[in-house]
């Protein structure tokens, strides 16, 4: 249970909330050192790291790029993948 | 105006996805173990989902000033848009399993079926706690949604009316089970959701940290465009890279 709740609000890797916790860390950082500036382009500077966050997220280690991670809703990998809808007509659309 | 459009859709189309959840588990447990053990379980987490909801927005968010506040709403919708999004950029890509209400109710089933059934007369506890913990787990994503949707300048109003619509859907849905189910495109609604949620939360921790947008209430539809391209080039790349 405790498990879930931590999936539930951190969700299922470590990237996001670090890449979050990057992001405030960065918008008070910046609208500390210069409010003027931060007021008019901090929004773009914010978005830009949550973009990055979600990239960096989507990308696997290349030791993991070709191994299956998890089942039951898990990541698939590419061949996993192939061999399930070859098996199941109109599978995994 | 958009703000207001916006979060009645997000909350509605996040409510409404996390009840389906929930609703396949209830159904599950109901029809492998009896109806009453099903309901008894759903009723104690919708109580206990009561206190938290009452905890976390009158207690807890209404007590913290505004700009703190939406530092704090920022973090927690992205926080779940940015998780919402990555699965759904994967499943997009046919990098993930793709979510679906009716394969949980089948595996649920199949899981409750493989259980001692409990001596006549006697509580069926596995099956409350199987049905309460469903509800729980998927009710609190929905409490903590439409709290923080329900945090920003346009108040509870939306949430809670995006909520309600979703109510009334999910339960439609529930009276006609299997077959729309099944032909809802749940992994793009979710990708959706995730979109929405994660505009929201660049636009309310940017106006926490002082940032006043271009535009005012329109940067969220430019932050929800930039969210779609860059994960809809993700959606792309990782489907290029998907075959062995």
């Amino acid at each position: 249970m405790i498990a879930q709740l931590r999936k539930l609000i951190l969700g299922e890797t470590w990237t996001l909330p670090l890449g979050v916790a990057v992001t405030l860390v960065a918008a008070l950082a910046l609208d500390a050192a210069n409010p003027a500036w931060w007021e008019r382009g901090g929004g773009f500077v914010l978005l830009g790291t949550v973009v990055a966050t979600l990239v960096v997220s989507l990308r696997r280690p290349p030791g993991q790029r070709r191994r299956r991670v998890r089942s039951g809703g898990g990541e698939i990998s590419g061949r996993t993948l192939g061999r399930a809808t070859r098996r199941v007509p109109g599978g995994s659309k | 105006m958009t703000a207001f459009v916006l979060t009645l859709a997000g909350a509605a189309l996040a409510v409404a996805l996390e009840l389906l959840e929930a609703m396949a588990i209830v159904l599950a447990v109901a029809a492998e173990r009896g109806r009453r053990d099903a309901l008894i379980g759903a009723a104690g987490a919708v109580v206990l989902l009561a206190v938290a909801g009452f905890v976390v927005g009158p207690v807890v968010l209404a007590r913290i000033p505004l700009g703190p506040l939406e530092v704090v709403i920022g973090v927690a919708l992205l926080l779940f848009g940015l998780e919402w999004l990555r699965k759904g950029v994967l499943r997009l890509a046919g990098r993930r399993a793709p979510s679906s209400a009716l394969a949980e109710y089948l595996e649920e089933r199949a899981a409750l079926h493989a259980l001692a059934p409990p001596e006549p007369g006697r509580a069926d506890w596995p099956a409350r706690i199987v049905a309460g913990k469903g509800v729980l787990l998927e009710g609190l994503e929905v409490v903590l949604i439409v709290a923080a949707l329900g945090a920003g300048d346009e108040g509870l109003a939306p949430a809670l009316a995006g909520a309600a619509v979703a109510v009334v859907a999910v339960v439609a849905i529930g009276v006609i089970v299997h077959r729309p189910l099944a032909r809802l495109p749940e992994s793009h609604l979710k990708y959706a959701v995730g979109v929405v949620l994660s505009a929201f939360g660049v636009f309310f921790l940017a106006e926490g940290a002082g940032v006043e947008w271009p535009g005012g209430d329109i940067a969220l539809l430019y932050v929800a465009a930039a969210l779609v391209a860059v994960s809809q080039l993700q959606v792309a790349s990782l489907a290029r890279e998907a075959p062995a």
